[in-house]
């Protein structure tokens, strides 16, 4: 290993490059989406395209594993670190390197946090705002949400932040760049995410670094709407909130719907408790909240009685008590509009810091039967039933999130919270769910075997794009090639 | 291997979610949603420095779980900077629970830090460049700065005869007492000045705080409860009721670390009231004992010494005395208050790395010169002594005063 060090010293020079135990640990976190990382052999902070090439050269001569990490963040510390490899920390490559606003795309390299972005649009493009995550805190950064696939503050009106993305720069396993998209042509600006035959961007959207190390990024910009507010519906049950939800975000007008059950609230504000806190009578049982963004008072004034209107017409059918507008205060508003927002800190007073999300795609209408399903089987682990719910491209999809809080400190709940990760997976998977981000411990093994031929095709193109198997081994499923070979 | 001192903050160490809001300012937006200007900078002077994760709060809380777990070794060469390149400055706990009075989430970083410090020098680990000799010099004639105990009352004035017994004393600091005589002698001529009744211990000992600060609780060469006890024991001879400092680190120390933080470890509770010096003109200027009379024409910011503003709290008083003097005008810096940039004097980075202690006060300096002020104020003879060592270092035309001494021209 010490040869390899000194390698990539030479590469990313001495003080960039570090393969001591303090150093290494402070990378890992056993949280979010993997619970059972381990640290890392080597961290090395490459700056340029060419140290990437060097970096994944040598890895490839050396057949060591490389895992490519540009903020890692989700609500937390999200990239799972693996044994034995390279974790590649690209927080110093963090240019912003084109705002079009004509176009209305930005370029990006991996460090440029979601704080970064939006101050950069306020001080110079504030007529324009930057996609950033909303769950993730400010710095999280723009290339890891959209390489993800997250869910960003315009996810309801434009779908997951990936469709956002207009084209790629990226540093294949075997060392050569290839840029994805209209800006593939060096004449051409990076507006358009086809490039003639298929999408090769969406290849490397959602790899989970199995594919390469993206290097740059367009995505798109959106307009800040002058006009601002939020509504919320509550309901007595998912039921009776999921159908009215779905005929406000059939409106097409909504730029982020999410929502959750109760818990959600109590459980930032409480410590751990068994049985869960009883709902205290401020909150609803459930609830969704609308984010709306106009250009004039009237036009937002518009959006909400169309919006108070479908209430209406909903609660002679359900019933006011069982759906209704849930009234929130200033500084819930101020809180929800807020953007970049910060979050998820809060959860860690609940059971002392552990959390794994656990994270499903499915058919809105479908959504509120995979809420209760979660909840029940939360209760049944002694798990704090906490229940996040979205809407993302105005609800032909939603995402399901259970937060699984447990305590860090206990081997005994890091095996409950994998037993209820994998029970969940299966019933999930039986009523028709995808995961969001599939872990290597359950999600993956359970689910891309199923797959109708779209597994086989994926470890097909993995064999091609990276022989030796040494991006990310062991995302989706994917092995390093040698253990891959049928 | 257990680990006495650590495992006290063993539920902070696995409190942290490892978001990285503790990498960079938080200053809420307008209500228009317009952030400020010292909002998302950079906050953490270690991370700042040295990038590796390890270096900021989030990735040494990380680190303090993997040494739990048994997982790292606390007397890792590797550990020694990562431990101590790191001036406490608090801003990491600051931002990671902004919303802890609501949400009761406790994650005491900076507890967390000294206490692994501890347990490396417990360890026979730490305590880089001069860190363990001003500990053994502490030990010796109670001062880290290698000068003579007799010689620590040498900046009193002459002629000053003050009186065995008074109801403030007036705590001065091995800082002041050595290194800032003149801002010693300012506050000794405020004191007169504003009529207060006050005295000094003629057996004064480092209030312990770098001690505290760099993990030297109980050694073989000094003892942080004994300096302690002693300090409490010579001011109760006093008969004072309140015990006046000027150093910020004094203030912090007399007011937390011997009632709370570290009151099992110390044992020198007291029932002093602790006030420091800024806290005590602001009252004075509301009784109007204190009337400034001569105009000072000047433009000037103030830094927010992180013992007495993060640590303790106080950001209003020094404002309010800078603002009543004739003639100021006042403007803050874009990192403020709860957000402002360290010094890099504190938690042993002077003596520890004392070039980087310089690189880190030199980003302050030049934060300061963009809003065309002439002098940067502060209320702590450490930040004042290094933010020199940093105008001194690149030539820059600020001048650095302690508000004291502000107040003292103005008197």
């Amino acid at each position: 290993m010490e040869e390899i060090v000194k390698a990539l010293q030479q590469i990313v020079g001495a003080e960039n490059v570090s393969n001591a135990k303090p150093i290494l640990e402070a990378y890992v976190t056993r949280a979010i989406m993997d619970i059972s990382s381990k640290a890392p052999a080597i961290v090395a902070r490459p700056k340029s395209v060419e140290e990437i090439q060097a970096v994944l050269k040598l890895a490839n001569e050396k057949r060591i594993p490389v895992v490519p990490h540009s903020g890692g963040l989700s609500g937390g510390e999200a990239t799972p670190t693996l044994e034995g490899s390279i974790l590649l920390d690209l927080r110093r490559m963090n240019k912003i390197i084109e705002v079009n606003t004509d176009a209305r795309y930005i370029i990006v390299e991996p460090g440029v946090t979601s704080a970064q972005a939006w101050k950069h649009m306020q001080e110079n493009h504030p007529e324009y705002r930057p996609g950033v995550p909303d769950g993730a805190p400010p710095s999280a950064t723009i290339m890891g949400d959209h390489l993800d696939r997250g869910f960003h503050f315009l996810s309801t009106k434009y779908g997951p932040a990936a469709d956002a993305v207009l084209g790629l720069e990226v540093v294949l396993p075997t060392g050569e760049v290839v840029r994805t998209g209209a800006g593939a042509l060096p004449t051409a600006k990076w507006f358009y995410k086809w490039m003639f035959g298929p999408d090769l961007t969406g290849l490397f959207l959602g790899a989970q670094g199995t594919l390469g190390v993206v290097t740059k990024m367009a995505v798109k910009i959106y307009p800040m709407p002058k006009f601002r507010d939020v509504m919320a519906f509550g309901a007595s049950n998912w039921k009776y909130l999921i159908e009215p939800c779905l005929e406000v975000l059939k409106t097409e007008s909504v730029d982020l719907a999410q929502g959750g059950n109760y818990h959600l609230a109590t459980t930032r504000r409480a410590l751990y408790v068994w049985p869960p806190v009883p709902k205290p009578k401020f909150l609803p049982t459930v609830w969704m909240n609308f984010e709306l963004g106009a250009d004039s008072k009237e036009e937002l004034a518009v959006m909400k009685a169309k919006i108070s209107e479908i209430l209406k017409r909903n609660q002679a059918k359900y019933g006011a008590d069982n759906v209704f507008e849930w009234k929130l205060d200033i500084k819930n508003v101020i809180a929800r509009l807020t953007k970049p927002n910060r979050i998820s800190v809060p959860y860690a007073g609940h059971k002392g810091g552990g959390l794994l999300f656990i994270t499903w795609y499915m058919p809105w209408q479908d959504s509120g039967k995979f809420c209760e399903t979660a909840e029940k089987l939360m209760e049944k682990y002694k798990v704090s039933p906490v229940v996040w719910l979205a809407a993302v491209d105005h609800g032909r999809q939603a995402l399901v999130m259970p937060i699984a809080l447990f305590d860090p400190k206990s081997p005994e709940e890091f095996r409950t919270v994998e037993a209820l990760d994998r029970e969940m997976t299966e019933q999930f998977l039986e009523m028709g769910g995808i995961p969001y981000r599939p872990n290597l411990a359950v999600h993956a093994p359970l689910t891309m075997p199923k797959s109708i031929g779209y597994y086989d095709l994926l470890k097909t193109i993995k064999r091609a794009v990276d022989p030796n198997g040494i991006m990310h081994p062991g995302r989706l499923g994917l092995l390093a090639a040698e253990e891959a070979k049928p | 291997m257990t680990y006495s001192y650590l495992e006290k903050y063993r539920g902070d160490a696995y409190n942290c979610l490892h978001c990285r809001l503790c990498t960079f300012t938080w200053a809420w937006p307008n209500e228009k949603g317009v952030w400020p200007k010292g909002s998302f900078q950079p906050t953490c002077p270690s991370g700042e420095k040295f990038k590796f994760e390890a270096h900021f709060g989030g990735g040494k809380s990380w680190l303090a779980r993997a040494i739990l777990e048994g997982k790292v070794d606390i007397k890792d060469p590797a550990l020694v900077d990562i431990l101590f390149a790191c001036p406490t400055c608090g801003s990491c706990q600051q931002q990671c629970t902004l919303e802890e009075p609501e949400v009761g989430y406790n994650h005491r970083i900076m507890s967390l830090i000294e206490a692994l410090r501890a347990e490396a020098v417990k360890a026979g680990s730490g305590l880089p460049g001069k860190q363990k000799a001003f500990g053994v010099h502490i030990g010796k004639e109670h001062n880290p700065y290698m000068e003579m105990h007799k010689d620590r009352l040498s900046w009193l004035p002459a002629d000053l005869k003050l009186p065995e017994k008074a109801d403030n004393l007036y705590f001065v600091g091995c800082t002041s007492a050595y290194r800032q005589k003149e801002l010693a002698r300012a506050t000794v001529d405020v004191f007169r000045k504003a009529n207060v009744d006050f005295t000094v211990l003629n057996d004064e000992w480092c209030c312990s705080s770098p001690l505290l600060r760099t993990g030297q609780w109980e050694t073989g060469w000094v003892s942080a409860r004994d300096v302690a006890q002693h300090n409490v024991a010579e001011a109760s001879k006093t008969g004072a009721s309140t015990v006046v400092t000027t150093c910020s680190g004094c203030y912090r120390t007399w007011k937390k670390d011997y009632t709370e933080e570290y009151k099992d470890l110390l044992n020198a509770n007291h029932n002093f009231k602790i006030l420091h010096t800024t806290e005590l003109l602001e009252q004075r200027l509301k009784s109007g004992e204190l009337q400034p009379k001569n105009n000072i024409a000047m433009r000037v910011t103030y830094h927010d010494p992180c013992h007495l503003g993060r640590h303790m709290g106080i950001y209003d008083a020094p404002r309010n005395v800078i603002k009543a003097i004739p003639g100021i005008e006042f403007v803050e810096m874009p990192r403020t208050r709860e957000n402002a940039w360290c010094c890099g004097s504190g938690g042993g980075v002077k003596s520890g790395y004392p070039e980087w202690a310089l690189e880190v006060s030199v980003e302050r300096i030049k934060e300061a010169e963009q809003l065309d002020v002439e002098a940067i104020l502060s209320a702590c003879p450490f930040c004042e002594r290094n933010l020199t060592d940093a105008i001194n270092r690149v030539g820059s035309k600020l001048k650095v005063l302690d508000v004291v001494e502000l107040v003292n021209k103005a008197l």
